[in-house]
């Protein structure tokens, strides 16, 4: 776990061991006479959920240079204009971290888009579920408001809308234009990678994480280019490149085997950049 | 007819006033203050509560889980009487049955208002996820507060209402819809033993899965532990065979004498005592296995964290250990006891359910552990329950203690075979 | 072929000609006309009906009265044709460069210049302005947190001083340089101050400038933050308890007071 550089060997491993466990458990269900059950569901909403941790195609993906990171939180203004979300609803938020020396750090956070998403595993209806491309992404018309994925969510990055939503945020048009229609009042929203954006350049044979209109709103705003994103599966993407330059990448808790899909570069110690601020200095 | 029904009544100076009509006008009012709570929170939405996205659960929940533990009775006694087949248990089961009925519906109710999407509470009976332990708790809590209502048809058609009514032969269609009811009712007693077992089999499905809703999130450290659905199946017979205890001797031995011995009115208290202090010495076994066997920093922040704040470590040791310890001792040996002690220890059990979801509830989300990668710590996030979930709690309790006292008051819990 | 000369003559002296006035052309292009002249369209009037608020923003700025429209910036594929997306902006280097060219020079040279934090960062490129975060700060405290605070607790802060008085003055333009000459506009004479100082009489502001009150400075420490231990947990209203109480104790003292439950009344 403490390696985060895993060669995809590793993970054609842990897909295979997954995958057995998975048989294992369907044998068991099958056991206990409930796959006439089980082939229902399937059937019912089978045709969004190709896969979310395996298969083929793009898996979108995120690095985050803390050391580039100023703290300027305009990926969260970005965000908030995007999505047209309240000062008290962020998908995406900064704060400030300290390293096990005591130097200070920032971190912004967006929504993980776990390959092993606790939010996708417990939603009774099925209304968080995985993109064929990975992302973690909400059906807004099945969602109960039962709020058990915010509960579920160890990164904190749902949040439920408890009022209805604002006529505009006071980020737009600064930082950018709504993009994505509102969500009603009463259901569990998330940072979606910009799916707007990234279906929307796929469509127009742009490539996103290189050309900005296909690239989430915080990584095109972010001024220092901290945010890196691209195609995990793709060795030629920014990302891949980015991490492969990085000596030491990590991720976010990741004793809970969440796998998550944003990395970080850590914090270089005594690093002479001026944005990890020393606390005596 | 009817059996002879004895109404509590409390003595003012030289008269005997029946408490009946005053308790039901107290509950109407109950009911009343809930709506206005009820329309708030449907028409303004969730923010009028004091939840938020750090404590997204809380009053609401904990009463919720607490309803369907006071449930726990009705497959307890299910098996008792139609697999078991223990005689003097019989009209004991029926009880048991309402209760069920009532800690479902109770907690039905009050999930509407906790749900974001109200209208939407059907969707995870129609959309499917069957990984979801929530998507099974549902499901198995619809279905079996459908076995409960069957269970419970014929029970209260047995009332002579629906058998000797002017109306039944004055308005035909009446009477012949009545008959077909009957013949249902019938066919329900006659397959009491498969619902007894459908009852088992959801019950224990559900009520261990309310406990794992909360020990398969491995982010919030202390709910993250395999005894937690035992426990919560466990706590969920003991609090709701002490609550059955305390009905039927009111329902029984107050009002209807003569329909229950003493004898298996003791049994509940001593079975109810039993389990209680099994549960306790799990719930010990767990707090040592949680603070001890498998010491983690996280959970040892959180355990620390929750310590300080007084209702937690107070409600586990004194509220669910102490006191379930004492009452459970004293159920146990229940034949040496007067009613009176009796009645008053099973609150112990009752309260100590409830608590455990309360605590349980809370434990991973007021102390909860942050993300960031080098210094994770615990933090302390608050929740102050607002009026709107106050008035809410006291319409599912005055809807739950109304029903309960309508059918102590008029439901005939004696057979009436000799009608049919 | 004779009688083809003549043609040939003229057709010489029109392509040299031509030669000579492009590269006259060509030297006295200015960057602005050169922007322009990739962008043909006066496409403003066509935005403006969807791109409503960004038309505002750009019409009363600088841009809206030079020829700097939509389309010097979002550059158009064709006649009419509509950009791909609302972000398809060429590079900075290309844009705001080419007429922003000292600017340019001077920013590049400064740290923000260095680590590449572009003109968008600080200017919304409709309006130009500085980009408004909150209506009483500038956007600089957005980073320079640290030196937002402490100036604004200090003298130059009391005094009404932004960042940009002596960040974003003649001398030091896009650089962000402090000079001499910012300190110079107010002390010119550095001992005449410290003499006034010594002496207890109250600094005046310089002509033009006025002071603001300056906050004691009991108010400037930070207050110590209270222990994240301390704070939060949950509130219970206090009826509760006595609700809770009334309960234990009714039940006691019917416990051990009161009657044993279904013994026949004794008045009947």
């Amino acid at each position: 776990m403490n390696n985060p550089n895993e060669t995809p060997p590793e993970q054609g491993q842990q897909k295979i061991a997954r995958r057995d466990l998975l048989k294992l458990g369907g044998a068991l269900l099958g056991a206990a006479g409930l796959t006439q059950f089980f082939s229902l569901n399937s059937l019912a909403v089978a045709p969004r959920k190709s896969g979310g941790a395996e298969g083929d195609g793009p898996k979108w993906g995120m690095l985050i240079d803390i050391n580039k990171c100023i703290g300027c939180n305009y990926c969260t203004y970005a965000c908030q204009a995007v999505n047209n979300l309240a000062d008290d609803m962020l998908y995406n938020v900064v704060t400030v971290e300290t390293t096990q020396s005591g130097e200070e750090f920032f971190l912004s956070r967006p929504c993980m888009q776990c390959a092993e998403a606790p939010c996708v595993h417990v939603c009774p209806v099925g209304a968080t579920y995985h993109r064929a491309d990975g992302i973690v992404a909400m059906d807004y018309d099945l969602c109960i408001g039962c709020r058990y994925c915010q509960v579920a969510c160890p990164y904190a990055a749902r949040v439920f809308n408890w009022k209805d939503p604002i006529e505009k945020s006071d980020k737009s048009p600064e930082f950018g234009v709504q993009e994505v229609p509102n969500r009603p009042r009463g259901v569990v929203e998330k940072c979606h990678f910009c799916t707007q954006r990234i279906d929307y350049g796929v469509e127009r044979g742009l490539v996103p994480g290189v050309d900005e209109p296909a690239t989430p709103a915080c990584v095109v705003a972010c001024p220092t280019g901290a945010r890196v994103f691209g195609d995990l599966n793709d060795a030629e993407s920014p990302i891949s490149k980015a991490r492969a330059e990085a000596s030491v990448t990590l991720r976010l808790r990741e004793d809970l085997s969440a796998e998550p899909r944003v990395y970080y570069v850590p914090p270089v110690a005594n690093s002479k950049t001026p944005f990890i601020q020393n606390k005596e200095g | 007819m009817l059996p002879n029904i004895h109404c509590p009544t409390v003595r003012i100076g030289k008269r005997s006033v029946i408490v009946f009509p005053y308790w039901i006008a107290l509950l109407i009012a109950g009911i009343l203050f809930g709506l206005v709570g009820a329309v708030t929170v449907l028409r303004d939405g969730l923010h009028v509560t004091g939840l938020s996205n750090a404590v997204p659960w809380g009053l609401w929940i904990s009463i919720d889980l607490s309803a369907i533990a006071m449930g726990g009775c009705a497959f307890v006694f299910g098996v008792i009487v139609y697999i078991l087949r223990i005689k003097r248990f019989e009209v004991i089961g029926k009880l048991a049955v309402l209760l069920g009925f009532l800690g479902y519906s109770t907690a039905g109710m009050v999930l509407l208002f906790d749900l974001g999407q109200p209208l939407r509470f059907w969707h995870p009976v129609v959309f499917w996820q069957p990984h979801s332990l929530l998507w099974e708790v549902t499901m198995c809590v619809v279905l079996y507060l459908s076995v409960l209502i069957a269970e419970l048809f014929p029970i209260v058609l047995e009332h002579p209402v629906f058998h000797s009514h002017p109306w039944l032969t004055k308005f035909r269609w009446m009477g012949s819809l009545m008959k077909f009811a009957h013949k249902a009712a019938h066919f329900f007693h006659g397959a009491g033993p498969i619902l007894a077992v459908a009852g088992l089999t959801l019950s224990l499905l559900h009520q261990a899965s309310l406990g794992a809703t909360y020990s398969v999130l491995a982010g919030r450290g202390v709910w993250f532990n395999q005894s937690a659905p035992v426990q919560f199946v466990f706590s969920a017979m003991s609090g709701g065979i002490a609550l059955l205890f305390v009905a039927s001797v009111f329902v029984f031995r107050v009002m209807r004498p003569g329909l229950v011995t003493d004898e298996a009115l003791k049994d509940v208290a001593r079975l109810s005592g039993g389990i209680t202090l099994l549960l306790t010495y799990l719930r010990v076994w767990d707090w040592a296995v949680t603070n001890y066997y498998s010491f983690n920093r996280e959970i040892a922040l959180q355990t620390e964290v929750l310590d300080k704040i007084a209702p937690y470590s107070m409600t586990f040791w004194i509220g669910q250990v102490l006191l379930p310890v004492i009452a459970g001792s004293i159920m146990l040996g229940a034949k040496k006891v007067n009613f009176r002690t009796l009645m008053a220890v099973s609150f112990f059990p009752i309260v100590a359910a409830a608590l455990t979801r309360w605590n349980y509830n809370f434990a991973g989300l007021i102390a909860s552990i942050t993300y960031d990668p080098f210094t994770p710590n615990v933090v302390l996030n608050s929740y102050a329950p607002t009026w709107v979930e106050f008035s809410v709690a006291s319409l599912v309790l005055s809807y739950w203690l109304l029903v309960f006292s309508l059918a102590a008051r008029y439901l005939p819990f004696q057979s009436m075979k000799e009608h049919h | 072929m004779t009688n083809l000369q003549p043609k040939r003559k003229t057709g010489l002296a029109l392509l040299v000609s031509a030669f000579i006035l492009i590269l006259f052309a060509l030297l006295t292009l200015r960057p602005s006309q050169g922007v322009k002249a990739t962008a043909p369209l006066q496409t403003a009037d066509t935005c403006k009906d969807c791109h409503t608020e960004y038309y505002k923003l750009w019409s009363v700025s600088r841009h809206g009265s030079a020829p700097v429209d939509c389309g010097s910036c979002h550059r158009l594929s064709g006649e009419g044709a509509h950009p791909e997306f609302p972000y398809s902006v060429e590079s900075q280097a290309v844009t705001c460069d080419v007429c922003h060219s000292q600017i340019a020079a001077e920013w590049k040279a400064s740290r923000h210049g260095e680590i590449n934090l572009g003109c968008s960062s600080c200017h919304e490129p409709h309006s130009q302005q500085q980009k408004v975060l909150d209506k009483t700060q500038l956007i600089c405290a957005n980073c320079h947190k640290e030196q937002y605070e402490s100036a604004h607790d200090a003298t130059h802060g009391a005094a009404g001083l932004t960042c940009e008085t002596c960040h974003l003055g003649e001398d030091s333009g896009h650089s962000f340089k402090a000079t001499i000459a910012s300190c110079n506009e107010c002390h010119s004479d550095i001992h005449e101050a410290k003499r006034l100082i010594a002496a207890g009489v109250a600094v005046q502001p310089a002509e033009g400038e006025s002071f603001v009150e300056a906050a004691p400075m009991e108010e400037t420490q930070p207050a110590e933050a209270p222990a994240p231990e301390e704070k939060g947990g949950i509130t219970l209203p206090s009826w509760l308890l006595l609700l809770a109480g009334l309960l234990i104790g009714g039940v006691g003292a019917w416990a051990i007071f009161g009657q044993e439950p279904g013994t026949p009344n004794p008045e009947k």
